[in-house]
């Protein structure tokens, strides 16, 4: 029956016809395993093309929704992971396998006359598949792709006479944005691929034309016999998967691609003896072997490669239940290819290094400065493209032998500049040798161990290990910021685009705003293990907030107001002159009223440090409790609890966000420190509305008042990161993260 | 058969083998990340407070059904909005009704148009396919009313601070059917 309906559809159609076109093609010479490289890359062009079409229904090229699109896919859609890393490692497995296909075509010489036409073919191709790496760096508007593209596109700027508009042109005006991304998006999923399409086709047709490339037959007594045909198979699946369990791919495909290796060598024996084969099935095995092969390699990369954010999901229908889901979102452990933070152009001294396989040109740009620069943007790869297209005109005649040899030297010569190149490109940025100890930077020490700073050259080099320190320290930093903010968006991303979210971190700017307004004079005390950090090293003039408003902080303060924790750097004297009352009065108080005393402050404390969180969930008990030490010791005569202003700082809500921002705004008022403030009140004195509220604040407190202006949005940031609450702030308004304990 | 004829039919298995193997690796996650949304449960809705009516305000209802919009956070794929409108209702006096008041969403029960106020504001009238209900969201002209089904009401309760606010428990029923089906 399938049978009956394949014969009609061959009937209408003519399927059939194609695909013995397609197949049945013959091999003069036979076929062998080094004519797969071509194959593997179609293959992997293939699994590209289905991979960016599922990418392509997620995406979103613009500026606000880029990333948090990407970041949806690599960590919230089942499977997105895979599928986003198999395109992106799939894009630098073409590169290698590219290097690999040209090195077996001018090794058979294949770029010769006839088939010069297939090489210019073959080199558009490899131009436009650096041109989908190019754009596709730049679409998930991540930090990397964002500043590897600026550096990209202004090179293109310097290109004699048109460059200003070609880089327009690429951006879609003067400035990176939505524009850009539109165009890339554009060039990258549909003329760049059309044209490879095109191009592919029109390369394999050339190729049917002319057909392999095989070294001159043998006569029947020259040919190799079974057995070393059999024994090279068995060594090949040896390497095959030694080279994938190297890769950690899981022993079993290992198992699966050796075996295939020993059943095919093992079918030799069966095999007739003859020097000619077809490409179906002899060829398309080989193709498929080592297809699989590749396949196993990208797959590896995607799932052991380590290069994800491992994150926490947020929303519960985010977090995996079963063993399928825990796999099919395997991104929320880190797996699949890396995401950066979202692109923000108000970035200091991101490290920008392009994808590894441009790094040799990133490389070659350090040779040429200032207006040399064109030497090694634009003449020195564009000689090279030439030189490479003039390639076959050496094989005319008798020159052919002659422009076989030049072929190979010129591309495992250029090939092997790439290599160096890169590898000089890595060992720049590490501070220690590389491979092996072989190449790199090195300290130069004098016989003391102090670095040497007298011999010039030594001085140099240790600059050199300076620089590369610092390239790898920013380079933390910028992984530390792309997991935060990995982390962050997985409770939602504001309209106003992902880069906010780090702008808004409570965590990461907080503590940068804190440490330019408040640690001038604040100590900051944080335990080691606090994600979010304190400030311990300067000099400081105000008390030590670290833990402000918890029991052990105001437990200290009450056992000892004047050490310099507390107010023993300030001139705030009220609590100072109670503890020396406190401490005369003890000289004639029995051991007993010591303890009851102790005993209330400990209940004090305990009960003020509760006042910070929302009036709902305040312990009753302990409220009763710690009224009634409040009252006994006095602390009402100075402080008050109801919001009526009194000589001391009133306790409503103390040390919530609440009274925090009151003590912040506005330190000098009756309700925290009065006249006897000293700090600065740090108001925003920007926007609608900020004027009205200035002028209020001056008539309240003449003209003497010192302001530093802090906009609302930092004010809250350094609240929430006082508070360790690590809530985005929007506008003022928490809009993610659970709420806060 | 000849020996190579053998061992070509094998390999020929083999290959298809292999083809298989690998579209199936590829294949199945592929249809899985396609299949993604599917099933995908919008979030259910707490009750929440609706701005723009107060249920004593008595003049209003005596001119007729009030409108109320309901703010939520909502959540668009990866983008959070932290207060967008949700939906919006029409609050109906009706003494007839459990409480004194009837909740009806403003979703048409046909195909999901925003249900405007009729002529003369005694009745509800849908401006996509002139399906008419009655101010009790009864369906109107049953003969050739496009809908299947009268207005949607919803559940709603006074809210505890504020007695003359309301709080209304906003839903999504599929449309079309005969039947109220909750889609979140
Ligand atoms: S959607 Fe209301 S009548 Fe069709």
């Amino acid at each position: 029956m399938p049978g009956k309906i394949a014969d009609w559809l061959d009937d209408r159609i003519g399927f059939r016809k194609l695909r013995d076109a397609l197949l049945l093609e013959h091999i003069p010479g036979g076929a062998r395993w080094r004519y797969v490289w071509g194959s593997t890359l179609a293959f992997v062009f293939g699994v590209q093309l289905i991979t960016g079409l599922l990418l392509m229904t997620a995406y979103s090229p613009s500026d606000t929704s880029a990333w948090g699109s990407v970041h949806y896919i690599q960590y919230r859609m089942d499977f997105g992971w895979l599928i986003r890393g198999l395109h992106h490692f799939g894009s630098q497995t073409m590169m290698v396998l590219i290097a690999l296909h040209m090195v077996q075509v001018v090794l058979a010489g294949a770029q010769l006359p006839p088939r010069e036409f297939n090489w210019w073919i073959g080199l558009g191709l490899l131009g436009v598949t650096f041109g989908l790496g190019l754009t596709g760096y730049l679409l998930p508007w991540d930090q990397k792709g964002y500043w590897a593209t600026r550096v990209a596109t202004n090179i293109a700027a310097n290109v004699p006479f048109v460059g200003q508009r070609l880089r327009e042109f690429l951006l879609g005006g003067p400035d990176y944005g939505n524009h850009t991304l539109t165009r890339f998006y554009s060039l990258h999923t549909f003329l760049l691929p059309g044209l490879l399409i095109v191009l592919l086709v029109a390369h394999i047709a050339v190729f049917r034309r002319h057909g392999v490339t095989h070294p001159p037959v043998a006569l029947p007594h020259e040919r190799p016999a079974v057995g070393t045909a059999l024994l090279r198979d068995l060594v090949l699946g040896a390497l095959a998967a030694g080279a994938l369990y190297s890769f950690h791919v899981p022993a079993v495909t290992c198992g699966i691609i050796g075996g295939l290796f020993v059943v095919f060598a093992l079918s030799r024996l069966k095999a007739e003896n003859v020097q000619s084969g077809w490409f179906w099935p002899e060829q398309a095995f080989r193709d498929l072997v080592a297809c699989l092969f590749v396949f196993g390699v990208l797959l590896s990369l995607v799932v052991f490669g380590g290069h994800g954010n491992p994150v926490t999901p947020v929303a519960p229908e985010d977090a995996p239940q079963t063993a399928y889901q825990d796999f099919a979102r395997a991104g929320l452990k880190g797996w699949g290819a890396n995401l950066d933070a979202p692109a923000d152009r108000d970035t200091q001294g991101y490290p920008a290094r392009p994808e590894w396989y441009f790094l040799f040109l990133f490389q070659l740009l350090k040779y040429f400065e200032g207006p040399q620069i064109l030497v090694g943007t634009v003449y020195i790869p564009n000689g090279v493209m030439l030189l490479l297209v003039l390639l076959p005109l050496l094989g005319y005649g008798r020159m052919r032998k002659f422009g076989h040899a030049v072929g190979v030297v010129v591309v495992v010569g250029l090939l092997g500049a790439v290599l160096v190149l890169t590898v000089q490109a890595l060992a720049d940025d590490s501070p220690e040798p590389i491979f092996w100890g072989l190449i790199g930077n090195k300290e130069v020490r004098g016989p003391d161990g102090a670095l040497d700073t007298t011999d010039p050259a030594a001085k140099e080099k240790n600059a050199k290990v300076a620089k590369a320190r610092e390239f790898q320290a920013s380079l933390k930093d910028a992984a530390e910021k792309a997991r935060r903010a990995c982390q962050l968006a997985m409770s939602g991303i504001p309209v106003e685009g992902a880069r906010e979210l780090l702008r808004n971190d409570p965590q990461t700017r907080g503590r940068e705003l804190f440490k330019t307004h408040c640690a001038v004079c604040h100590k900051y005390t944080a335990d080691e293990k606090d994600p979010f950090g304190g400030f311990t090293e300067g000099k400081f003039s105000a008390p030590d907030l670290g833990g402000h408003g918890s029991k052990a902080w105001i437990r200290g303060l009450l056992a000892n107001p004047g050490d310099e924790r507390y107010f023993g750097l300030t001139k705030l004297e009220g609590m100072k002159k109670w503890r020396k009352g406190v401490d005369k009065a003890r000289k004639s108080a029995s051991k007993d009223d010591i303890a009851m005393e102790e005993a209330d402050f400990d209940q004090i404390a305990a009960w003020l440090a509760e006042q910070a969180k929302p009036p709902g969930q305040r312990d009753p008990k302990l409220a009763q409790a710690g009224k009634e030490a409040f009252d006994r010791q006095d602390c009402g005569s100075c402080h008050s609890l109801d919001k009526t202003p009194n000589s001391a700082p009133d306790f409503s809500d103390y040390g919530s966000p609440e009274w925090l921002r009151l003590m912040i705004m506005n330190p000098g008022h009756r309700l925290r420190f009065g006249q006897k403030n000293e700090m600065p009140a740090f108001r925003n004195l920007d926007g609608p509305g900020a004027e009205v509220y200035n002028q209020e604040f001056v008539d309240a407190h003449g003209n003497g008042a010192k302001v530093i202006h802090l906009s609302d949005i930092d004010r809250e940031l350094i609240i929430r990161w006082m508070t360790r609450d690590g809530r985005v702030v929007f506008g003022g308004r928490p809009i993610s993260g659970p709420e806060k304990k | 058969m000849a020996p190579s004829q053998d061992r070509r039919s094998f390999l020929r298995l083999l290959t298809h083998g292999l083809g298989t193997l690998i579209a199936v690796v590829l294949g199945a996650p592929a249809v899985a990340y396609l299949l993604d949304p599917v099933g995908r449960k919008a979030r259910q809705s707490q009750f929440r407070l609706v701005d723009g009516v107060r249920l004593d305000d008595d003049a209003a209802f005596a001119r007729g059904p009030v409108q109320g919009v309901i703010r939520d956070f909502r959540v668009d794929g990866w983008t959070l909005h932290p207060s967008d409108v949700v939906g919006r209702v029409w609050v109906v006096k009706d003494p007839a009704a459990a409480n004194g008041f009837r909740v009806f969403t403003t979703i048409c029960p046909h195909l999901g148009c925003s249900v405007n106020l009729g002529p003369g504001g005694g009745t509800f009238a849908c401006p996509c396919h002139n399906a008419e209900f009655a101010l009790d969201g009864a369906r109107l002209h049953p003969e050739h009313n496009p809908a299947r089904r009268g207005l949607d009401e919803l559940t709603w309760r006074r809210n505890d601070a504020d007695p003359g606010r309301l709080e209304v428990q906003y839903l999504n029923f599929k449309a079309g059917e005969e039947t109220k089906i909750v889609v979140g």
